[in-house]
């Protein structure tokens, strides 16, 4: 990510406007390959070298050292130093510094000519010798391990994406529109959105074409905290994938006293560095569908693209749907052990509905919170329509209560 | 339906909330993303008194540590002083923050709070040095196995300790799990991330340690919120020479060399020059980072920022002033002596020069470990730092300081002086400060020499 040194934005009227650069400006695809080609080649190198190399054609580039600084910082990010220190060196340093302690205990700093020479008649070594070697592990002296390359052009989609992020760190929330979404692709925002954490309020649009989402974390609503904004700025790649959207951020920078609109959509073709990790399917996912297939033939499970809509204005992403050779369709949503928030809000959710629509399964880990073996406890909800697995649900754990259903 | 409280990132949900107590509950808030009320995690107290006051049964999933004995190793006689803060901050219902100079025993005094307190506690502190020197002391006074949050631990038990930093990562979880909380340097806590770390714990029972609560931002009322109000306060000057050292402070103004003079005057111009033709003000609030701007977009800018490091780099650290580093280090031959820079370059400048031991956060815990060390059994007899050594670390040995070049933060120097204030018998502190004469360092020394601790002081 950048740091607020190296974001370039606009301020007109309350809004703010970050800087893109054209992802297809050759002069800019050339710059941003010869720093590439730079930090591709520097394996072996130390950091200052690689800095001084990168600085040659940051300043012969002709272009405004901001933009070229921020690609340079994205590179860092990817480049991996090694820091070890040598014990060797270690014990060097040792040696020297109790002599040039006892010397100066000693009384024997006299001129700095003869200090010097002191040294190097105990280490039997020329002084810059010595100098050179004192703190050769300092970090503009470690030497590059790795990095991890990537193509020009996604360097000049992360140096825009990074733009955006280093905002929404100043961000106290954010509000997207989604118009005619593709589930598959809402499910995986939703996913991202629990795994940093965040909450939101989804709304169906008037024209019902879509949702509009606010997104905050749990404080913000007792005060206007950028406490989640550097979790909003990690979010931030997953809306790209959306195919039709619309952002409105509030952004509250230093010595502002009213905070800044940053507005936002497709048109930015901002390209993700997410994966799309729908395309991802785990092997104890994949055996749990074998299994189930084998052994419950009455039923197809397949993997879920739907969206429930829930009462309070909530909507859920199952992960399975299950439809039996009567035609009877339920969802299951599985809650794992990192899944304690979201189960305490589904509880209370599905408290007021008694639509058997969606059937949960609950880790068991989940019950050493005393708060959540409570809820499950008193949820009537659950008696009928939940299950308990260990790590992965099992077909033994899960056909009970489709036996119930299917009476 | 009984009312019931649970722990949830950093808040609280509260269900079945009986509709006449909810007015006077005014952190409380109907969430509507959820469905449920809502309050932030400290207010945990303000809630549990409120309902016991109206005679209210609930649940209670919140709190998740119990009453805790931390019976005291050996004996602790408190110094009068150390007492009357005790007592102050019991009488304020155990919260609250204790002023009191470095080196005037803070530690003791929480090891006293943790005692009587008699919950799982959780210590936090700025730096990871500060993190080893309070497990060293609570496991001497309480001989029971102490967690670690930060540098690499991620140990938790009913005693630990944490870098505000880590803690703030375990606290939307882990909030609960303690009764007691100790922010020490506590003037960190009103930070912009650091507050999250109390606002998100349901600790009912808390106390802030520092010797400087002045903010330059003025938040100083979000501690007290956060923390509990002042209830004790003695200044650097009502214990020195009894508790603390008897100390001197000595302005040096170095003179520059002829050479380094004209450089520094050269240099200067070039950056003035450009301010003026640019119409920058650095006096305005947001002055430096039009520079900043205004220097990325042309060859004449980018001389102009090269320019501006240049005499800064300069005035902070010529080679005059090595020269009366030298001078002063031989003239304090058998002392101890930290020497404080303004940023990591000038200490590993200076420590290559003279080839002397350079503590940042570069150095590694291990060797960290190693120099402070040898400098406290006086193996190693000077030690080069430049912002690490500013809070809390425990030099007693350390009777010189020299301050080579700083910011003009008060704090920074009320701290790095109380790193050679620790009492010890026959000790007289000296801390001198080197300047740069007729330079902008003449400004920046004026700002910081407002504090109280700095009025009986000479220069050269």
């Amino acid at each position: 990510m950048l740091t607020r040194n190296l974001i370039r934005y606009k301020i007109y009227r309350q809004h703010i406007k970050p800087q893109f650069i054209k992802t297809d400006d050759q002069n800019m695809l050339s710059i941003a390959a010869q720093l590439l080609e730079v930090f591709q080649n520097s394996q072996g190198k130390t950091r200052s070298e690689l800095l001084s190399e990168s600085k040659l054609v940051i300043e012969q580039s002709n272009c405004n050292s901001m933009i070229t600084s921020g690609l340079e910082k994205l590179l860092l990010d990817r480049t991996k130093f090694n820091t070890d220190t040598q014990e060797e060196l270690l014990n060097f340093r040792q040696e020297l510094f109790s002599f040039t302690s006892e010397l100066h205990n000693h009384g024997n700093f006299q001129n700095l000519d003869t200090y010097y020479q002191s040294i190097a008649n105990k280490f039997q070594k020329n002084i810059s010798d010595i100098q050179n070697q004192l703190y050769s592990d300092h970090p503009l002296n470690q030497p590059v391990s790795q990095f991890k390359p990537l193509s020009p052009e996604r360097l000049l989609h992360r140096y825009n994406c990074a733009q955006v992020q280093g905002l929404f760190i100043h961000c106290e929330h954010l509000t997207i529109k989604i118009v005619n979404p593709d589930p598959a692709h809402l499910r995986q925002l939703f996913k991202y959105l629990r795994f940093y954490q965040l909450l939101a309020q989804i709304t169906e649009l008037n024209d019902t074409s879509g949702f509009q989402i606010r997104i905050d974390g749990p404080l913000s609503l007792f005060f206007q905290t950028q406490k989640y904004g550097i979790n909003l700025a990690l979010f931030f790649p997953a809306i790209l994938h959306q195919k039709e959207w619309q952002l409105t951020a509030s952004i509250q920078l230093k010595n502002r006293t009213v905070p800044l609109q940053l507005e936002l959509n497709q048109t930015c073709k901002i390209l993700s560095h997410y994966n799309h990790f729908m395309a991802y399917i785990p092997e104890e996912v994949t055996s749990f569908q074998k299994n189930f297939a084998k052994k419950m033939p009455s039923w197809n499970i397949q993997p879920s693209d739907r969206l429930i809509s829930l009462p309070g204005d909530t909507y859920c992403f199952p992960d399975y749907t299950l439809t039996n050779e009567i035609g009877l369709t339920v969802d299951l949503e599985l809650f794992h052990a990192w899944h304690s928030t979201p189960l305490i809000y589904r509880l209370k959710q599905l408290e007021q509905t008694k639509q058997p629509g969606l059937l949960l399964g609950v880790c068991k880990k989940l019950l050493k919170d005393p708060a959540i073996a409570n809820d499950i406890d008193h949820s009537t909800y659950f008696k009928h329509f939940g299950f308990f697995f260990r790590d992965m649900p099992t077909v033994s754990s899960i056909k009970p209560v489709l036996e119930t259903l299917g009476k | 339906m009984e009312i019931t409280i649970a722990f949830d990132k950093s808040t609280l949900l509260i269900k079945n909330l009986p509709d006449q107590i909810l007015p006077l509950l005014s952190q409380v808030k109907w969430d509507c993303r959820t469905g449920e009320h809502r309050a932030p995690a400290y207010c945990y107290r303000d809630i549990v008194l409120m309902l016991r006051h109206h005679k209210l049964t609930y649940k209670d999933f919140a709190r998740q540590f119990q009453p805790h004995e931390f019976p005291i190793n050996c004996r602790i006689t408190p110094r009068a002083y150390q007492g009357d803060a005790l007592k102050a901050w019991k009488k304020q219902g155990s919260r609250g923050v204790v002023v009191l100079p470095t080196g005037a025993g803070k530690t003791i005094l929480a090891v006293l709070c943790i005692e009587q307190t008699k919950r799982p506690t959780l210590v936090h502190v700025p730096t990871i040095d500060l993190m080893h020197q309070w497990y060293d002391v609570l496991k001497k006074y309480f001989n029971i196995p102490v967690g670690l949050l930060g540098g690499g631990s991620h140990e938790i038990h009913p005693l630990t300790v944490a870098t505000y930093d880590s803690a703030l990562l375990y606290v939307a979880h882990k909030g609960n799990q303690f009764g007691l909380q100790i922010f020490d340097e506590c003037h960190h806590l009103p930070g912009a991330q650091y507050q999250y770390a109390a606002l998100g714990a349901i600790a009912p029972f808390r106390l802030g340690l520092t010797a400087t609560p002045e903010r330059s931002d003025g938040k100083e009322h979000l501690l007290y919120q956060l923390c509990g109000p002042l209830c004790f306060q003695r200044h650097i000057h009502e214990l020195k020479g009894t508790t603390l050292s008897p100390y001197n402070v000595v302005t040096i103004e170095v003179e520059m060399q002829a050479e380094e003079r004209e450089t520094y005057e050269s240099a200067r111009q070039c950056y003035i020059d450009f301010l003026h033709e640019e119409h920058i003000f650095m006096n305005q609030a947001n002055g430096w980072n039009i520079f900043l701007k205004k220097t990325c977009q042309s060859q004449k800018g980018r001389e102009a920022f090269k320019a501006y490091m240049l005499q800064k780099q300069i005035s902070q650290a010529s080679s005059a002033k090595e020269k009366h580093i030298w001078q002063l280090v031989r003239q304090h031959a058998k002392d101890r002596i930290l020497i404080f820079t303004q940023d990591n370059d000038m200490a590993y400048r200076i420590g290559k020069r003279f080839f002397w031991p350079v503590l940042t956060h570069n150095t590694k815990i291990k060797e960290r470990t190693h120099f402070l060390e040898n400098f406290r059994q006086g193996i190693y007899s000077i030690l080069v730092t430049s912002k690490v050594l500013n809070e809390g670390v425990d030099v007693p040995e350390a009777n010189v300081g020299i301050i080579v070049s700083g910011s003009g933060s008060i704090r920074e120097h009320v701290q790095r002086l109380g790193r050679l204030l620790r009492a010890q018998e026959g000790k007289h502190a000296v801390l001198y400060e080197l300047i740069s004469k007729n330079t902008s360092e003449y400004f920046v020394n004026k700002r910081r020499r407002k504090h109280s601790a700095y009025q009986e002081s000479n220069t050269i």
